[in-house]
């Protein structure tokens, strides 16, 4: 049977479209291929 | 830069992956793929707008919008991401409708947390009605009706979620558990294969297929009301032409008796009526009879008691010696109405008296009648004369001339004879044979 208290934690509010905005400016667009940089980057430094 | 290469091999294989997926319409595998993708290239404009479309497909316009927005800032040439947002910010309405569902849907688990389920599920049910492929909506819908043991309704949502996302996880989870208790959910039909379903079907059947017989109907809301209403028609009909023709014959039969009952009084009381008419008009005649005889008792000269009258004054001008008009009273009287024997005596008395010395009086009284004119009275004289003394024959002439003269000629010519016959007087013999006309 399901438990439903541990069940409802699962779910989260969705996204309004009132926040949109600030969504997008909280996004965290680091992809593998800037992380690479930043490696390759510390390693030329040292 | 080897590892460049690769980086973008690894992301094209994820979005290759996510783009089968998604034409599979296994949402959530897509979407976990194209996110995966992103993490390694997110310069992937394709998978980024794929993953706002699978996004926007189950309901999440705001997580959409946010991947949409970005694809066009990281490449703001030839992106189809500008068709997707001219497409939603351009419907008139579109907008509202998918910021008020997603509001409903916050509401509606702060509801759930704060134990207020009954108004969670108005909010859902608004909230799916609005936007039936909203995934998490559908969901929390089918968990409270779960929780509820109403498995109808909550298959009917876990069903929706599945045709949008094949593969749900929680979808399926919820599924599994419904089956556990024994419901069998009936997968709702493409409404392709709705208007098929009277073509025969060659395809295999599955595990979860259930046969319904064709008489049997799944009771809808409609089909309760219609069923309500025959009912109610059938009870009406039932009460109008079994229950009412009982009533309507008892209550004739009642009213047959009540206007038998009062037949009976009516003839009753016309019969009494009748009697009582009879009695009053005996005693109505009974009364007219009575006033007559009071009348002739009363009012009349020749009354009862005028006559008894005309005995006391008789006998009062006998006191003061005025014969004549005693016998001028007796002329008017008339003995047989006088009852009385003690009177009788006292009128053949007086009759005596008036035989003796009455009649040259009334023969008097007659001539002065004659005189005046007044040939009744002058004939009532001598009638009075001739019944006191039959052999007045002087009255009997004068008598018949009276007759003569009111062209009596019977009684006339019978007194002539008399005289003629009877009477000694030679010259009142001759006289009344010239009035005879001998």
């Amino acid at each position: 049977m399901i438990d439903f208290d541990s069940e409802i934690k699962d779910y989260r509010p969705s996204l309004e479209v009132d926040a949109v905005e600030d969504a997008i400016v909280r996004s965290d667009l680091t992809d593998m291929n800037d992380l690479m940089m930043n490696l390759i980057k510390e390693v030329s430094k040292e | 830069m080897d590892y460049e290469r690769r980086i973008r091999v690894i992301a094209n294989s994820y979005y290759n992956m996510g783009l089968e997926k998604a034409r599979l319409r296994d949402l959530t595998g897509s979407a976990d793929c194209l996110k995966k993708c992103l993490h390694f290239n997110k310069y992937m404009t394709d998978a980024r707008n794929l993953l706002g479309l699978i996004y926007y497909e189950v309901g999440e316009v705001g997580d959409a919008l946010v991947q949409w927005v970005i694809s066009k800032n990281l490449q703001s040439e030839d992106n189809r991401a500008d068709y997707y947002l001219e497409v939603i910010q351009k419907k008139k309405g579109t907008m509202d409708l998918e910021r008020r569902a997603v509001r409903r849907f916050n509401q509606a688990l702060a509801y759930v947390k704060s134990e207020s389920e009954d108004l969670a599920i108005l909010q859902l049910n608004k909230a799916v009605e609005d936007k039936p492929n909203y995934v998490k909506a559908q969901l929390l819908f089918a968990l409270l009706y779960i929780v509820r043991e109403d498995y109808q309704k909550a298959g009917k949502a876990v069903n929706k979620v599945l045709q949008i996302d094949h593969n749900h996880p929680k979808a399926l989870y919820y599924k599994s558990i419904m089956k556990e208790t024994g419901t069998r959910v009936k997968p709702e039909r493409e409404p392709e294969k709705r208007k098929l379903k009277n073509v025969v079907s060659h395809r295999q059947m599955q595990d979860d297929d259930v046969i319904i017989p064709p008489s049997y109907k799944e009771n809808t809301r409609d089909q309760a009301v219609l069923n309500i209403l025959a009912g109610l028609l059938l009870g009406a009909a039932v009460v109008f032409f079994m229950v009412m023709p009982a009533n309507t014959k008892s209550i004739n039969d009642n009213h047959n008796k009540e206007m038998l009952k009062y037949s009976e009084q009516l003839s009753q009381a016309n019969q009494k009526a009748d009697l009582l008419t009879q009695q009053l008009n005996s005693l109505e005649s009974e009364k007219k009879t009575a006033e007559d005889s009071l009348a002739s008792l009363t009012n009349n000269s020749d009354s009862v008691l005028a006559q008894y009258q005309s005995v006391i004054g008789i006998l009062q001008a006998y006191k003061k010696d005025d014969f004549p008009s005693a016998v001028k009273i007796y002329a008017d009287l008339n003995p047989g109405l006088i009852a009385s024997a003690d009177v009788q005596a006292i009128i053949v008395e007086i009759k005596k008296d008036m035989a003796q010395k009455g009649c040259p009086i009334l023969e008097s009284l007659g001539d002065k009648a004659m005189e005046a004119g007044d040939s009744q009275s002058a004939l009532n004289y001598y009638a009075k004369c001739i019944e006191l003394k039959p052999d007045s024959w002087q009255a009997k002439f004068k008598t018949a001339v009276i007759y003569k003269g009111m062209d009596q000629k019977d009684q006339a010519n019978g007194l002539f004879s008399d005289i003629i016959n009877n009477s000694k007087d030679e010259t009142l013999s001759a006289k009344a044979k010239t009035e005879r006309g001998f």
